[in-house]
Formats: C-alpha cells, sequence, structure tokens
C-alpha cells in the first residue's frame, strides 16, 4: 500500500516533464518490450531445458506442465476523481491489483487482470525436482514474468527444501493469488493483498505433519527481492522507484482440520529504495526496517464459509504502521457461491498524519462452476477513500467486473 | 454432512449394513478405502482419509509415506468418495488441488482407470492407499475403512 512520506518526498512533481526520466526512445521502448517479455519467459525455459539436460534418461523421470489463466474484464461504473492519477491512470479509477500497479477504469478493460500461468515440474532422483512457473500479464503493457524457477528436495514426508525464486508467502493467498479458479473472489481483499515485493529469491524449508485430525505446516524462509521500476509503487509517485527488500526472514504455520484452516505469518526485512524524480538514481531510503505480522482464519462449516484475514505493517522507524482487515461470508448453493467482504485499510503515521491512506471496501461477489475446472465470477465493489488531505489518492468508486478461472 | 461410517470390519456388522442399504435401495455403491496388507494401519478415519487425498498431509497414522491413488474423476466413485469421506464437491477438490499444486505443496493423487487397476496398484505399493467398490476387494489388499 501507500509508502511513508520520508520515502515520499515532494520532489514528486505532477509536472515532471518526460525528458528528466531515464528516458528511451520509442525504438528502443519496443526492444526493450520485447527483452521484458522474452527474457522472464526464456529464464524459465532454461532452468527447465538445464533440468532435463542435467537429469540422465537411466533415472526415473517425471515432467508435467500445467497452468492456469483469468479472462477479468472490469468497468469503473462511478468514481469521485476526475484527473488522471500521477498522470498516468484515467480515473475514475478502482485499484484491483496494488502488487501489479492494476487499475480499472470507466471504460471496460480486460488488462488489469487478465493472465495466463504455465508450469511445469521435472522430477529427478526420487527427492528432487525442479519447478518453474511463468505469468503472461497486460496489466503493464504485455510481459512474461518468471514468478517460479526453485529446486526443491524432500529427504522424507515431512520435510520440503527449496531453493529458487518463489512467491513471498505474506498472507494466507499469496503462494496462490494469480490462480483466480482457487477462491471464491475475483481477487483476494485488495485491503489486505498487495504490496511491494510479490516474489523473492532465496531458500525455504517448510515441514508437514499429521495431528489426530489436524493437519501442521510450518515454514522457515530468508531471501531477497530487488525490483526495478517497482509496478506497485506506480500507484503512489509518478517517477520511476526502484524498491529492494532485503534481509528477509519470515515463517508461517497453518492448521487445519475438516472445517478450520488458521494461519499465522511473521515476516521482517529491511527496505531500499531509489526514486528517479531528477532523471537520477537517488536513494531515499536505506535499511529501513520492517516487520509484518497477521492471521487468517477460514471455515467451512457445510455449505457455509467465511474468510478472514488480519495482518499488520510496521515501519517503526518512520513512526508508520499499517494495517488491513477483510472479512467474508459466503454460501454454496448448488454451483453458485455468493459472498459478501468487508475490508479496512488503515494507516497511522505519526510524522506525517495527513499523508496517510485510509479506506472500506464492500464486495458483493458471485462464483458460478461451469465444470471442466473453469468458474465464472461477478463481482460489484465499493471503494471508499477516506485518506487524508494531503494524499492526492483515487477517491470513491464503484466497480463492475466480471472474470472466468480457469486450470488445466 | 458425512455418511455414517462403520469403523470396524465386523462380520455381523457388515451384513447388517449390507441388509440395510439394500433394503434402502442406496443408489451409490459400497466403497472400500484398502491399502497394502504391509502396511500396519489396521483403521483409518474418514478425516485421516481425506487428508492424504486433499493434500493436507502424505503421512499415514502409522508414520510412513502415502501414496494416494485416486479413482478417474468421470467414473462412478469419484463423487461419491470426495462427497462422503472429505464432504467435497470435484470442483472443490479440484480448487483446493489447484492451490497445492500452484504454491508448490503438492501435487493431486494419480488416477488409475478401474477399481482392479487400483487394487492392483495397492497390492504392489507398500505405501499406497486407494478406494474401489466393495466388491472389488479381495484378500490382496486390506480395507481401513468402510463406506455405505
Amino acid at each position: 500500500m501507500a509508502w511513508t512520506p520520508a520515502s515520499r518526498d515532494g520532489s514528486a512533481s505532477a509536472f515532471d516533464a518526460p525528458e528528466s526520466h531515464a528516458a528511451t526512445p520509442a525504438a528502443a521502448a519496443d526492444t526493450q518490450t520485447l527483452w521484458r517479455l522474452a527474457l522472464p519467459g526464456l529464464l524459465g525455459l532454461g532452468v527447465l531445458a538445464l533440468t532435463l539436460g542435467l537429469s540422465r534418461p537411466a533415472q526415473a523421470q517425471e515432467f508435467d506442465f500445467k497452468g492456469f489463466g483469468t479472462l477479468a474484464v472490469g468497468q469503473v461504473l462511478s468514481g469521485s476523481r476526475d484527473t488522471p492519477l500521477l498522470g498516468r491512470y484515467d480515473c475514475p479509477c478502482t485499484i484491483a491489483d496494488y502488487g501489479h500497479g492494476g487499475l480499472y477504469r470507466k471504460s471496460w478493460s480486460a488488462s488489469p487482470e487478465s493472465k495466463l500461468g504455465l508450469q511445469s515440474t521435472v522430477k529427478f532422483g526420487g527427492q528432487w525436482s525442479a519447478t518453474g512457473q511463468v505469468v503472461v500479464r497486460d496489466v503493464d503493457g504485455l510481459k512474461a514474468g518468471l514468478e517460479w524457477a526453485y529446486l526443491s528436495y524432500t529427504p522424507d514426508s515431512h520435510w520440503t527444501l527449496q531453493a529458487g525464486r518463489k512467491r513471498l508467502p505474506l498472507f494466507y493467498y499469496s503462494d496462490f493469488q494469480d490462480v483466480g479458479y482457487a477462491y471464491n473472489w475475483i481477487r483476494p481483499p485488495q485491503d489486505v493483498y498487495g504490496w511491494e515485493a510479490i516474489n523473492f529469491n532465496g531458500l525455504t524449508a517448510a515441514y508437514s505433519t499429521q495431528l489426530g485430525d489436524w493437519s501442521l505446516r510450518g515454514s522457515a524462509f530468508a531471501g531477497r527481492e530487488a525490483t526495478k521500476d517497482n509496478d506497485a509503487a506506480k500507484i503512489y509517485y509518478e517517477a520511476r522507484q526502484d524498491i529492494t527488500w532485503k534481509r528477509i526472514v519470515g515463517a508461517d504455520l497453518e492448521l487445519a482440520n475438516d472445517w478450520l484452516t488458521l494461519r499465522f505469518n511473521l515476516i521482517k526485512n529491511k527496505v531500499d529504495q531509489w526514486d528517479y524524480s531528477d532523471g537520477t538514481r537517488t536513494p531515499v531510503t536505506q535499511g529501513q526496517s520492517q516487520l509484518i505480522y497477521g492471521v487468517a482464519a477460514n471455515i467451512d462449516w457445510e455449505d457455509w464459509l467465511l474468510r478472514s484475514e488480519y495482518s499488520i505493517f510496521d515501519r517503526s522507524d518512520f513512526s508508520y504502521k499499517a494495517n488491513g482487515v477483510a472479512v467474508a461470508v459466503g454460501r454454496r448453493i448448488g454451483k453458485f457461491t455468493p459472498m459478501l467482504t468487508l475490508g479496512r485499510y488503515r494507516e497511522t503515521n505519526r510524522w506525517a498524519p495527513d499523508t496517510v491512506q485510509r479506506d472500506d471496501t464492500l464486495s458483493l461477489s458471485l462464483r458460478y462452476e461451469l465444470g471442466r475446472a473453469t468458474s465464472l465470477k461477478l463481482q460489484w465493489d465499493r471503494f471508499k477513500d477516506k485518506s487524508g488531505s494531503a494524499l492526492d489518492f483515487v477517491g470513491h468508486s464503484k466497480l463492475l467486473s466480471l472474470s472466468l478461472d480457469t486450470v488445466f | 454432512m458425512k455418511a455414517t461410517l462403520m469403523h470396524r470390519h465386523h462380520p455381523a456388522r457388515v451384513l447388517a449394513g449390507l441388509l440395510l442399504s439394500l433394503s434402502l435401495g442406496s443408489a451409490w455403491a459400497e466403497m472400500v478405502i484398502i491399502v497394502n496388507p504391509k502396511n500396519p494401519v489396521a483403521n483409518m478415519s474418514a478425516e485421516q482419509v481425506s487428508a492424504l487425498f486433499l493434500g493436507k498431509s502424505n503421512v499415514m497414522p502409522s508414520g510412513g509415506t502415502a501414496a494416494p491413488v485416486d479413482q478417474l474423476e468421470a467414473g462412478p466413485l469419484y463423487e461419491e468418495f470426495y462427497a462422503k469421506v472429505a464432504g467435497k464437491s470435484s470442483s472443490q477438490v479440484k480448487a483446493a488441488w489447484s492451490r497445492l499444486t500452484f504454491s508448490g505443496k503438492g501435487t493431486p493423487p494419480r488416477a488409475l482407470a478401474s477399481s482392479v487397476e487400483i487394487r492392483k496398484f495397492v497390492a504392489g505399493n507398500v505405501d499406497a492407499i486407494g478406494y474401489i467398490e466393495k466388491s472389488a476387494a479381495d484378500a490382496s489388499v486390506k480395507v481401513v475403512l468402510s463406506v455405505n
């Protein structure tokens, strides 16, 4: 979500001329786009080819290929802001994907949330596997992103060790946030979800076991994520921001029985941020400490569903704290699953209380099973912007969106 | 939500259960959850079985690794098994597995084309666990749970 004002200094002027950025001429931009599109895909395929090449033909080898896709369209029905946000987003507008900077506007668009994910796993040596996942999006021009590229080792039925690139397990749905088929909304509640870092490169150790009727899974992870031209920052800054989450250390614990799932998580890391307002890479934050912790509780009882999550982001170096909460109640009625969701996001900042982001969201969603691992969803969202007077933000809005989700 | 399950393979109870289901004219087949005879587990609860088939666990109550094998989704037993033992529809099962598959936490059990193939697989693998019609079970496998 929003940044501390100390890292958002006034130099991000609305009148920044294009020349002041490290601008690339049109031709180079095309090459750049092609490169951005091809590189992650090639990287993923490279990992795959490497593992295929490394494994001997004689050994038992399994290769599988699967994927997921979402075709989502949305339109802002009405909104209070009528000037573009940061010269970048047409408004009235609604934020649908903080992490990737995806906003809907008044005309129908499929760009903010449509995506195609391809994943493949190669197993070798009995206890090893290599997995790659590439997701193609059109939120900021058509781009392929390498979400996963990791090696996995399972020494026994309890432990799993992984090294490489994965999604950062910040929240309950973070790991599979791109797989729309796996949950009932069109998107997990954005009051909780969506921060600057989505993936990380590092190590994970996970342990799972069964205690009576409860299954337990705990993991600990460490790593870092360096992003250039950060997508989430596009909602808050006009100039390019490079953001690194370093020295990430975290753990999560999930307990589940047949009707209740609880998840606790704790992550600590340091943030470096660079701003390009004057055309040069200028550090604005170095080594800012951050602590993220939260809890999720999901209930599936008879045909009733409850989904709830509460998360706190604490950047105490800057007297900044943010908390997000979302609670959803739904019911399965044949092939339909209607849900009502309430979300709330609040920031506090002792140094700059007028710049805090505060909002309330109400969502009504309906999921319909089409069969063949495909679902159709309709969702209406009402966003109430109660942000501080010094934050130039999106304003109130109402969004209507429709999605088709599948896994294969 | 969960069907009444018999936890012990008692002959008199089996007969009573069979008579009852015959008299009620049950449309669904009587089903058994089977493991390899060398597996130390004597019986399992519905929760323990569904945990293995939904990816919540891959460990047998005895502590050994489990290798679940599924029926084909289009087959007659798939829906019955997941509804009665796990209390889930097939789309819920798919959504549950897509969460795990696409977050690198597990892969769904392989499916075999018939109960006979499943029985053979379970008979030949110490870690295997599967579900077949009661009529398809024989001495080559051990029943740990009956569902009717």
